[in-house]
């Protein structure tokens, strides 16, 4: 086989922020989860599924990360997904009755045989943990899946050494129990980066990560390809970093191939738009309309929502695969003319948020399902590869050190560190030092100090997902966000103030392991 | 008779009396209210739609009064909207009983910083100098640029607890929290750890064995479409570089979109939609 023009590294990068609430019969936040599930996750998998029967040796690079994990093996959450999947599917099967005989019958159809399928491979094929799925595709050598910090805690605005490796080896614990042997790659939390942080990866076993394309592009001294291949760290740790032109492609709001015409209209919901007294069972409690996930309209054009036209799934999918067969044309292109200016082969890193392919962009999966396979199947200068097989075939590469950076709106750390939520990190800070304290304290803790300890942990991982921290930013979900990260330091303070002053509440400490039950193996000394 | 409309479908029905009216008619024997009584209490709303049971066509005595009109069904109750979630999270301290300063680089030209005055320092200053003087002392972060030791002092307000310090791209720095006593004389209280600002730019150290012009590099971003305004001069360095990001990774309108209540999908689909 002839060496390919370049490498085209895919990476999606699939998280959720840790939202699981027993203490309620369901709890809107929790619907992120199964929308994910059912329209991101799922279709995945059904796409891996295709290239193992079909014999198709395609592949690219994962982020599971914790919390999504987690929360993917957890029975509480596996209930209630199947519960919602068993109302979609029943609302599907009415409307099949209701559209016929209308242009919205056959987008009907493919609800309920996506619903269908859904289920098949939730229950049938993965036992209800679809996490067991991705590992038995990367055991099959189609998938690298990466880890991502702890609690996507944004590392570089952390005070503490203890704190940025706590979310380092707890991720790469949590890693080993759900995938069965330690991460070797990493995907950094909104891949934000300050000098120093590769050493802990190092320190974990972990061979590379991801930054944006500046990380490279500015360090010192300067890369000799650009962000075009990869370099190592001081430390020895490998960097890839994003490339500009094809993520633009995809993730423009303005020129990507999500808002074309043909597509599946997002703002177009049965929930919304359906004859009230009809779509009430499919609501939540409160009765208040909101997406139901099931969606008849396509973009249409610059159009007010009403003047949206029938969603035709067979021409979406006939243009998804266009779109495939123009990005893999453009990365030729692109390939062939780095190729010609490096005097070596360019390896073109791809990133994007899991949940833009299915949930966002309804048609994301079947476009990479079609890309894929064009690339494998249809040609030979573009070659698909996962970063440990690039590295295992190109040993030597330039030693710099990276710029910190994030990918991030501006390129630094704005979005995690302005007006509306700098007031954290002042708390988030002092749970550091005391949980440094703590686990220096605690060197032979009784069984009650343990799991004290441990819950400790918990809440202070959570507290520092910078999920919340980016939604007050972003100015949605604010109050939810602050709440979360409230409850967690308040949770966090107690169990400190219960600890030194001997004084544990064991009923307390039990609702909060029920509660907020992530990282069962929760290992509090990483933290001494 | 004037034309008026009925007033809220509950009022009706409950028989409730308006505001600084007569109560309304009671029900007949049947229990309903009858088509005159109805015009009575239409009567007395000016400001309503009139119901089509009681349209102008409808002669007024054309049902007996002792005759129940027939039921009417109970209107569709509007959906729900969506309350304000206004759980805020439980307490937590406004303080830890600490003296620090802590700064934190939130891009190559700013420096976020925040400190705490409660673990005793502050008080050992006002037994030191006086109460008087340290509370009217001139505050400031003094920001010392290591090794060359360039300072300069930013004048703050202690009690706003954090601020925002303009700086310099790839430049380490030290952040002290101090006041000036009326003397002129300076008085340290609390300092901060070494902070570097990222670089800005194309770093203008080359690497003899992957050797690579800064132009030729310079291009090589450019094609990539990363940054079109990226400018250059020979011999970069980082003070002479800018940046404008044509596309980030995470456009609102995928990430956080998913966070979006329908308000927001609402004003969000109008902007899309706005003529060009």
């Amino acid at each position: 086989m002839a060496e390919p023009q370049g490498y085209l590294m895919l990476v999606l990068h699939a998280h959720l922020p840790f939202v699981r609430h027993p203490e309620h019969e369901e709890f809107l936040e929790e619907d992120w989860l199964y929308e994910a599930i059912t329209e991101t996750y799922l279709p995945i998998l059904r796409m891996l599924e295709g290239f193992e029967h079909d014999g198709c040796k395609a592949c690219f690079t994962m982020s599971l990360t914790p919390p999504l994990c987690e929360m993917l093996a957890d029975g509480l959450l596996q209930d209630r997904y199947l519960a919602r999947l068993g109302r979609l599917q029943d609302l599907a099967e009415k409307e099949i009755g209701r559209t016929e005989n209308t242009p919205f019958h056959a987008a009907a159809w493919q609800y309920k045989e996506h619903f269908a399928e859904c289920r098949r491979i939730f229950e049938q094929s993965w036992g209800r943990n679809i996490v067991a799925g991705f590992r038995h595709y990367q055991e099959q050598g189609f998938l690298e899946v990466i880890t991502c910090g702890a609690t996507h805690g944004f590392l570089p605005l952390m005070a503490s050494e203890p704190a940025v490796r706590a979310q380092i080896q707890v991720a790469t614990a949590n890693y080993h129990k759900h995938f069965g042997r330690d991460p070797k790659g990493i995907w950094l939390p909104e891949c934000a980066y300050a000098p120093g942080i590769d050493r802990y990866l190092r320190e974990a076993g972990i061979e590379f990560f991801f930054m944006d394309t500046h990380g490279i592009a500015f360090g010192a001294p300067r890369p000799r390809y650009g962000n075009y291949r990869p370099v190592f760290c001081p430390s020895g740790t490998a960097a890839f970093a994003r490339d500009a032109e094809s993520s633009k492609q995809v993730w423009s709001s303005e020129e990507g191939y999500p808002g074309d015409v043909d597509y599946r209209e997002f703002y177009r919901d049965l929930g919304y738009d359906g004859d009230y007294a009809y779509i009430r069972p499919y609501l939540h409690r409160d009765g208040v309309r909101r997406n139901v996930g099931l969606k008849y309209h396509r973009i249409t054009g610059r159009v007010a929502l009403g003047e949206k036209q029938p969603y035709n799934p067979h021409h979406a999918r006939e243009k998804a695969a266009v779109h495939a067969g123009n990005f893999l044309f453009n990365r030729q292109h692109q390939m062939r003319w780095l190729n010609g200016v490096l005097g070596t082969q360019p390896v073109i890193v791809s990133p994007y948020d899991a949940e833009l392919f299915g949930h966002w962009w309804s048609e994301g999966p079947q476009f990479l399902d079609f890309l894929m396979r064009k690339t494998f199947y249809d040609q030979e200068e573009v070659e698909l590869i996962t970063p440990p097989r690039f590295l295992d075939r190109q040993r030597r590469h330039q030693v710099i050190e990276p710029c910190a950076s994030s990918w991030g709106d501006k390129g630094y750390y704005e979005v995690w560190l302005n007006g509306s939520n700098d007031w954290i990190y002042r708390h988030l800070h002092a749970a550091e030092m005391r949980m440094q304290e703590l686990a220096q304290r605690f060197q032979h803790p009784d069984a009650l100090q343990e799991r004290a300890l441990k819950q400790a942990a918990r809440e202070l991982l959570l507290a520092q997902s910078s999920d919340w921290a980016f939604i007050m930013t972003t100015g949605t979900m604010v109050a939810y966000a602050e709440k979360r990260t409230r409850d967690h330091l308040h949770n966090f303070n107690g169990l400190f103030l219960q600890l030194v002053e001997n004084r544990l509440e064991e009923p307390w400490l039990g609702e909060l392991e029920w509660k907020n039950n992530i990282f069962s193996e929760v290992d509090y000394r990483v933290y001494a | 008779m004037s034309d008026q409309s009925p007033g809220p479908t509950e009022s009706l029905r409950s028989g409730a009396g308006l505001s600084g009216e007569a109560p309304l008619p009671n029900p007949g024997r049947s229990g309903f209210l009858t088509v005159r009584d109805r015009r009575q209490i239409l009567d007395k709303l000016p400001s309503i739609q009139r119901s089509p049971v009681l349209a102008d066509d409808v002669p007024p005595d054309a049902v007996d009064e002792d005759s129940p009109p027939p039921p009417q069904p109970p209107p569709p109750e509007p959906p729900p909207v969506a309350e304000a979630h206004m759980d805020w999270g439980s307490p937590i301290p406004d303080h830890y009983a600490m003296d620090r300063v802590t700064a934190l680089a939130r891009d190559p030209h700013w420096l976020f910083v925040y400190w705490e005055l409660m673990g005793g320092r502050l008080e050992r200053l006002r037994f030191k100098y006086s109460r008087e003087i340290v509370e009217n002392a001139r505050w400031v972060l003094k920001v010392q640029a290591t090794p060359h030791l360039q300072t300069e002092f930013v004048d703050i307000d202690p009690r706003a607890a954090s601020w925002y310090i303009k700086v310099t791209p790839n430049t380490r720095y030290l952040v002290e929290l101090g006041f000036f006593t009326s003397e002129g004389r300076y008085e340290a209280v609390c300092r901060s750890r070494e902070i570097l600002t990222p670089r800005q730019g194309i770093s203008p150290v080359v690497d003899e064995h992957w050797m690579v012009r800064s132009e030729d590099l310079r291009r090589l971003l450019l094609a990539g479409g990363a940054w079109p305004e990226l400018k250059a001069t020979p011999g970069s360095s980082d003070r002479n570089v800018s940046i404008s990001r044509a596309e980030h990774p995470r456009a609102a309108a995928f990430f956080s979109g998913r966070l979006l209540d329908r308000r927001e999908l609402e004003e969000l689909q109008e902007g899309r939609n706005a003529p060009h």
